[in-house]
């Protein structure tokens, strides 16, 4: 799963969200580093609602257009929590390594264990 | 309409109609969030619509105009080097302008010509259930390569329709055309060639104006983690 895609799919973790919120929640959860643009975006929503991972929970109208939330599918909730604990285990191979100074550093800067307590 | 909406919307075209009809008001209205403030959408939204855009198009598409313009442009470079004013006056056309149309016509003449296949396999597999089919695909394909033919024709035998004619001095690679028109003319078959490929890129545009068949229901078992 690329970094995006997962950052996407943790935003809707809160429940389900529209467009705009979900770029601003992905840049907010990665601390700015993930800033999708809107065409990337929508591709993102396309493919994995294709997939099955995230769906269209509800549709409103507002200044006369179409505002649609998408929410996460137990299926998304699942690979999402799987590549979770992948990362996690992958960091604890750096930051589980008893005593030394690098593995401190790099754990402390390691953002890849933070998602699996979510 | 505020500016901001109409570049936004121009932007929004770069995707096909059957997914503006769903999905231009939720994007324009994400767009218009995203770059509340400014006059014009950012230099990142703008490319990824683009790059959206020919997704959404997909591959039979992108490899169909490319063909089609990679045509045009060589019948352009044609009518550009057999248009001469230069040899009428029994003046050179500048070695570097010359240069450049040779090697611009090259490129895409063997561009038109690698990508034939790929595109009528492109294609075929695309329209394969669609209203209208692999068969009128396969008759476009048929058109472009006739077209292709007229260029070949135009190229090395009758040089256009430029009173010019072939010159070998030794080997067969030696061999140019040179012009021996007194009045400067302009080669309408190229131009008319030129016109022919746009003409096809539009039909073909319209023939892949629908989406592809949709895999989802193939996939969504075996893709758990993409």
């Amino acid at each position: 799963m690329r970094e995006p895609t997962y950052f996407v799919l943790a935003s809707l973790l809160d429940g389900p969200l529209h467009g705009y919120a979900i770029i601003q929640r992905t840049e907010q959860l990665s601390d700015g580093r993930v800033r999708l643009a809107t065409g990337t975006l929508y591709t993102a929503l396309d493919r994995l609602t294709a997939e099955g991972l995230v769906e269209l929970v509800r549709e409103e109208i507002v200044n006369g257009r179409a505002r649609r939330s998408y929410g996460l599918t137990p299926p998304g909730a699942g690979a999402l929590r799987a590549e979770a604990a992948r990362m996690a285990e992958a960091a604890l191979l750096v930051t589980g390594r008893p005593g030394t100074d690098r593995g401190r550093r790099a754990g402390e800067g390691g953002r890849a264990g933070k998602p699996s307590t979510a | 309409m505020t500016p901001l909406e109409r570049r936004c919307r121009l932007l929004l075209r770069a995707y096909p109609r059957w997914y503006r009809r769903d999905r231009a008001g939720e994007m324009l209205d994400t767009l218009l969030a995203a770059n509340c403030g400014r006059r014009w959408p950012s230099p990142r939204d703008a490319l990824a619509l683009m790059f959206g855009g020919l997704r959404a198009r997909g591959v039979a598409w992108y490899l169909a105009m490319l063909w089609a313009g990679a045509g045009a442009v060589f019948c352009g470079t044609l009518f550009l080097t057999s248009t001469q004013p230069f040899t009428a006056s029994g003046v050179d056309m500048p070695a570097s302008l010359s240069g450049l149309a040779s090697a611009t016509g090259t490129v895409t003449g063997l561009a038109s010509l690698a990508l034939t296949i790929p595109v009528w396999v492109a294609g075929s597999f695309r329209l394969r259930r669609g209203r209208l089919g692999a068969g009128s695909w396969t008759g476009t394909c048929a058109l472009g390569v006739a077209l292709m033919v007229a260029m070949a024709v135009c190229e090395w035998t009758y040089g256009v329709d430029a009173p010019q004619k072939m010159v070998c001095s030794g080997s067969p690679a030696n061999c140019g055309m040179v012009y021996t028109a007194g009045p400067a003319h302009v080669s309408w078959t190229a131009l008319g060639l030129c016109a022919a490929w746009l003409a096809l890129a539009l039909g073909m545009n319209r023939l892949l104006a629908r989406p592809a068949r949709s895999r989802q229901a193939a996939d969504s078992s075996t893709t758990a983690i993409p």
